[in-house]
C-alpha cells in the first residue's frame, strides 16, 4: 500500500446538481482518468473559500483524493494511494 | 401549556462514541484499506484500526513497536483537519435530534429529555441514528442510552465497536453492580490501587462503606462516587473549558534551546488565540516536557494580566519551562492554559500603560485576519524558523503530534 502525496493542478469535468459535486472524469498530465466510484467527500475551509474534497476511484483501481477550491474553481490532486 | 399533573419524563441521554475514528475515516477514504490493520500516528500510534488492535496495537503504542507487532500494518499519518471535518457532520446529525450536544473529538453526549426523539423506542431510535451515520459519512458508531452520562458511556462501552445499548429507568443501580470500580467516573488509578489492596474490586463491595469512609479517600468527591456507585449522577458539566492545552513531539529529541523556545513559543500562540476566541482569560499556565528517556514533569506559574497577551503568556510559560528543563533530549513539549475566568469579568490596570491596550487590539486584529484566511496567513517573528522545519497548510505548522484542546 503505497500513499504518494501531490500537489497538482488537474482539470475534471463534474456534475454540479441539486447542490451537490460529483467529479467525473478527470486530467492528469494529459492522462485521462474516469472515475468509477466516489468514495467520500467531505468539506473544509481554507480562509473564506470552501473546500470540497474527494476520494474518487478511478478506472485504473488507484484511489485518489482530489479537491475543489470553491474561491477560485480550481481542482488539485493531492494525493494517490497505490495497492502494491 | 402546562398540563396539570403530567409526570415529568425522566432523564435520556445518549452517548455516541466514533469507532476506531481516525482509521474507520482512512478505511472510507480509501476502500483498499478496508479490513486491513491501519494505524494514524506519527511516532506513536494516535488510534488504531479494530483489525490492528488485535495484535496488540493500541493508541501510545511507538509505531516502530506497532510495526514490529504486524509487519503488514498501514501507517497513515491523518489530518487532522479531515477528521474534525467527519465529526462535524456526525455532530450535525444528532443536533436534529437535540439542541443540546456536547461533542468532543470522536464522542458526543446529546441530552434527548424533553424531545421528540425521546418519545421514540430507544433502540430503534440508536439503531437507525447508527445506521444513518454508516450511510453518510460511513463510519461505524457506538451508541449507549441512559438516565446519565456515566451510564450512557458505560452502556455503549459494553456493546462496543457497532453497538447501541440501552440501561432503562429503574436497572441503573443494578446495571453498576457487578462492574469493576475502575468503570466509576471519579475513581482513578491511585484510588483503585489502594481500594484493591483491601480487596474491593467491585461496585457492590464499595457500595457497603459508608459516606464518611468514601469522605476519606475521595476527600469532596465522596458524595459523587456515592451517588455513582448507585447509578446516578448528579454531576453538571460546565460550560467552560477546565484547560486549553497544546502539545507537541519534537521530529528528533533536542537540547536546541532556540528550537525548543520556538516551538513553545507556536503552541502558546495558538492556546492564547483559542483562549481568546472563547471569551476567557486563563489564570495559570502549566509547561509539560516529556524527556527522551520517557520522564517526564509539568509546572506552573500564575498570570496576572487581564488579557490573553502571547508574549506575556509566553514569557511566564518560558519562565516555567527553565525552572524544571534538566538539559537533557527533550522529546515533547506542551502548554496547558487553565483556572479561566470571563474576560470580561476581569479586572483591568488602576494605571493603564497605553501599551497593553494597543497589543491586546494587535492580537484581536491579528485573531480576525487568522480566522478568516487561516493561521498561517500570519507568522510571527519568534516561529519563522519553524518554516525550514515543519511543514505548514493553511491551519498553521503541521506539528508531529499535536494534542486537542481537551
Amino acid at each position: 500500500m503505497l500513499v504518494e502525496r501531490l500537489d497538482e493542478s488537474i482539470r475534471v469535468r463534474a456534475d454540479f446538481k441539486g447542490g451537490t459535486i460529483k467529479p467525473l472524469v478527470f486530467v492528469r498530465r494529459g492522462q485521462i482518468h474516469r472515475i468509477t466510484s466516489v468514495n467520500c467527500r467531505w468539506m473544509d475551509r481554507e480562509g473564506t473559500a470552501k473546500i470540497h474534497y474527494f476520494s474518487v476511484t478511478s478506472d485504473s483501481g488507484d484511489v485518489y483524493q482530489i479537491h475543489l477550491n470553491s474561491g477560485d474553481m480550481t481542482w488539485h490532486l493531492d494525493q494517490v494511494m497505490i495497492e502494491s | 401549556m402546562i398540563r396539570v399533573g403530567a409526570k415529568k419524563q425522566p432523564n435520556l441521554i445518549m452517548y455516541l462514541d466514533i469507532d476506531a475514528f481516525f482509521p474507520s475515516v482512512e478505511q472510507v477514504k480509501f476502500p483498499h484499506l478496508k479490513g486491513k490493520p491501519v494505524v494514524v500516528g506519527s511516532g506513536v500510534v494516535a488510534s488504531s484500526s479494530y483489525e490492528a488492535r488485535r495484535y496488540g496495537i493500541s493508541a501510545g503504542t511507538p509505531i516502530s513497536r506497532a510495526v514490529k507487532l504486524c509487519p503488514e500494518v498501514v501507517v497513515l499519518k491523518g489530518h487532522q483537519h479531515t477528521y474534525a471535518s467527519f465529526a462535524e457532520r456526525i455532530f450535525d446529525r444528532c443536533k436534529l435530534l437535540t439542541p443540546h450536544v456536547e461533542a468532543y473529538l470522536d464522542e458526543i453526549f446529546c441530552d434527548l429529555t424533553g424531545t421528540p426523539a425521546a418519545q421514540r423506542p430507544t433502540l430503534e431510535l440508536g439503531h437507525e441514528l447508527k445506521q444513518a451515520i454508516a450511510e453518510d459519512p460511513g463510519i461505524g458508531v457506538t451508541i449507549g442510552f441512559a438516565s446519565n452520562r456515566m451510564l450512557a458511556k458505560l452502556a455503549a462501552k459494553d456493546v462496543k465497536p457497532d453497538g447501541v445499548a440501552v440501561v432503562r429507568p429503574g436497572e441503573e443501580e443494578a446495571f453498576m453492580e457487578d462492574r469493576p470500580i475502575g468503570d466509576v467516573l471519579g475513581i482513578g488509578r491511585k484510588a483503585r490501587g489502594r481500594l484493591e489492596q483491601i480487596n474491593v474490586r467491585r461496585v457492590r463491595d464499595l457500595k457497603e462503606f459508608p459516606l464518611t469512609y468514601l469522605e476519606k479517600i475521595f476527600g469532596r468527591n465522596a458524595f459523587l462516587i456515592h451517588e455513582r456507585l448507585r447509578g446516578r449522577d448528579p454531576y453538571v458539566p460546565s460550560l467552560t473549558p477546565k484547560s486549553v492545552s497544546r502539545e507537541t513531539s519534537f521530529p528528533r529529541d533536542t537540547i536546541d534551546m532556540e528550537e525548543i523556545m520556538v516551538v513553545l513559543y507556536y503552541l502558546t500562540e495558538r492556546a492564547c488565540r483559542s483562549t481568546r476566541t472563547l471569551g476567557l482569560v486563563p489564570r495559570r499556565v502549566t509547561v509539560k516536557v516529556r524527556y527522551g528517556d520517557g520522564e517526564g514533569e509539568t509546572a506552573s506559574g500564575r498570570v496576572l494580566d487581564a488579557a490573553v497577551l502571547d508574549a506575556a503568556i509566553f514569557g511566564i510559560a518560558r519562565d516555567t519551562f527553565k525552572r524544571i528543563y534538566r538539559r537533557c533530549r527533550l522529546h515533547l513539549i506542551g502548554i496547558v492554559l487553565s483556572e479561566f475566568v470571563p474576560a470580561r469579568d476581569t479586572q483591568p490596570s488602576l494605571y493603564p500603560d497605553g501599551h497593553g491596550k494597543r497589543l491586546g487590539d494587535l492580537y484581536g486584529t491579528l485573531d480576525r485576519i487568522r480566522s478568516r484566511f487561516g493561521h498561517s496567513s500570519v507568522i510571527a517573528g519568534k516561529s519563522i524558523s519553524l518554516m525550514r522545519k515543519l511543514e505548514r497548510d493553511s491551519y498553521g505548522y503541521i506539528l508531529r503530534t499535536p494534542s486537542l484542546t481537551k
